[in-house]
């Protein structure tokens, strides 16, 4: 059971929760859990789960293989500011309009401030904070973030884009399978939030179209790659860094809620502290 | 800015207003509106079974024939407004079915009714809470994982989940707003009991306080395509019995899936001045 502390400082944090970057930096825990995978495959090793349909069965509650720790998080941040996207970031591919839009905006302007959830955080499944879990029928795959306590409805039954809905935060995803990996295709995002969250700027346009892509690297290791096109903002296509989530020691989620109520708190903070990074 | 934030506003205000109570009369649902046309009814249709012989309840559920709503509307306009104001507070109270408030406590639950707009949570933008947020609008249902239940709600969507492997309450959860909940089935019914709830929320408008003691029993069953959810709140500090609130009926949909809402923002709360249910008598 993870304890109840992880949550209060979710909540208390209202998900400015720092630790998630460390899912970008390649964990010793996920990178223990993720070796032993594929090719060459002990025979003793747990074969992947598989539905009555033979598909991958990736239910379950996923993580980076550790918990939140503050401390180290903080120190994490300091002296990986952007770590893991880098030069490879989806700002780096900012027009020079959107480049320069970028330049004026920082922490404080993060929409995740106001419990607008980011599209990515560090990846789609655990959004702003550091769990997620997948319950999968025949027809859906849904995904449960207990950051913000939100969830995404991934039809897999071939019924193609919804056009009859306005843009959304987390956009309109249908899903497929080419073989063993599940494909999302996500398009109708509105342009009200960023790809990520600590005051990495990374706003997007409505035409944000994204393409995500889940395997089972092993039974207990989901890798998560994605990849996006913003023909309004970006120069190219972005690719966001691997993540490999592996099953969490815990059974479920837990209730996380962001409710406003702290918002002109955590802006002050975020424009006092700039969450420990050196101003830009 | 200015456009966005005033939708916003206006979104606020819907959310907070949103969270109807579910406990109102039931007699729209037993109106002769609510029957709809022999040999349509989805409740005579077949009810399917998954292969471990429990009904199937995946899927969407319009609340078409609970207290709220016409048949035909979409689970995601209940409105907001319909039990408020002189005529239907009047009807809520005209309802032989009123919450089993100790008598010593009427006092503070008509004041917190008559200030709604100042006290009531789900104006500012939070949870709703159990049973407050009402029957389910999705539910995904597999083998081996919880019963996942699915809300669009405009103060932002929502789940839960619902383990119904025999396990007991999780250990040591308190002050949630929708509870650690357990289900499991009596026959074709799922029965969820949830409790480590916070008292920040409220049964239903008109000021329905609850304890943290709150033990929420809830029972789901698929009849052919309609969903009968219906709710008894346990709660020794406020009740002086259990109270099983009104039933609602839900019809499943095909048509519609959640859509996911603006996120609410409190920003105009300071304005409201004319929601309170002070027009009781």
């Amino acid at each position: 059971m993870k304890n109840t502390y992880l949550a209060s400082v979710l909540i208390a944090a209202a998900s400015i929760a720092a630790a998630s970057i460390a899912l970008m930096s390649g964990t010793p825990a996920a990178a223990q859990s993720a070796s032993g995978s594929a090719p060459g495959t002990p025979a003793n090793a747990k074969p992947i789960p598989r539905m009555a349909d033979g598909h991958p069965d990736m239910s379950g509650v996923w993580w980076p293989g550790h918990d939140l720790i503050p401390a180290q998080a903080s120190a994490v941040y300091r002296e990986g500011e952007r770590q893991g996207i880098g030069a490879q970031s989806f700002g780096s591919l900012y027009k020079p309009d959107a480049m320069a839009k970028a330049k004026a905006l920082s922490d404080k302007d993060d929409p995740a401030l106001w419990c607008i959830p980011s599209i990515i955080g560090p990846t789609p499944l655990v959004g702003n904070g550091l769990v997620g879990e997948i319950v999968q029928t025949p027809k859906t795959v849904v995904q449960l973030i207990e950051t913000y306590h939100g969830f995404r409805i991934i039809p897999t039954d071939g019924r193609p884009h919804r056009d009859d809905v306005v843009p959304s935060n987390h956009g309109d995803a249908v899903g497929r399978w080419d073989g063993d990996t599940l494909i999302v295709d996500v398009t109708n995002f509105s342009d009200r939030n960023w790809l990520h969250h600590h005051g990495d700027v990374s706003f997007h346009s409505d035409a944000l179209h994204m393409v995500e892509t889940y395997r089972l690297a092993d039974a207990d290791t989901l890798e998560i790659n994605v990849t996006a096109d913003d023909p309004q903002m970006l120069t190219g296509t972005w690719k966001a860094p691997t993540v490999k989530l592996v099953r969490a020691p815990f059974e479920h989620i837990m209730e996380t809620s962001c409710e406003n109520t702290e918002t002109a708190n955590l802006i002050e903070a975020a424009s006092k502290d700039n969450y420990g990074r050196k101003a830009r | 800015m200015t456009f966005l934030n005033t939708i916003v506003t206006t979104v606020a205000l819907s959310a907070a207003l949103y969270l109807v109570g579910p406990a109102v009369s039931a007699q729209r649902a037993a109106g002769p509106a609510a029957a709809p046309p022999a040999g349509d009814d989805p409740a005579r249709k077949p009810t399917p079974r998954l292969r471990d012989g429990h009904p199937d309840l995946n899927g969407f559920w319009a609340i078409g024939r609970g207290p709220d709503t016409p048949v035909g509307s979409s689970f995601g306009e209940r409105n907001a407004f319909i039990k408020r104001g002189a005529r239907n507070a009047a009807a809520q109270y005209a309802d032989p079915n009123q919450p089993p408030y100790k008598p010593e406590l009427m006092p503070k639950v008509e004041e917190l009714a008559k200030n709604e707009s100042k006290v009531d949570t789900a104006f500012f933008c939070k949870p709703g809470g159990v049973p407050r947020i009402g029957p389910p609008h999705g539910i995904v249902q597999a083998p081996g994982m919880p019963i996942v239940l699915l809300y669009e709600v405009i103060a932002g969507n929502t789940f839960r989940l619902v383990p119904t492997d025999g396990r007991g309450h999780t250990a040591n959860l308190e002050g949630l707003y929708y509870g650690d909940s357990i289900g499991r089935w009596e026959g074709d019914t799922l029965v969820v009991e949830t409790v480590g709830f916070n008292d920040e929320t409220w049964i239903g408008i008109y000021g329905w306080l609850h304890s943290t003691k709150m033990r929420v029993i809830e029972r789901l069953s698929r009849v052919g395509d309609t969903l009968r959810y219906q709710a008894t709140v346990e709660d020794p500090d406020v009740f002086t019995r259990p109270w099983t609130m009104n039933a609602w009926t839900s019809v499943r949909t095909t048509k519609e899936l959640i859509l996911e809402n603006p996120p609410c923002v409190e920003s105009d709360i300071d304005h409201v001045t004319s929601f309170d249910e002070k027009t009781r008598r």
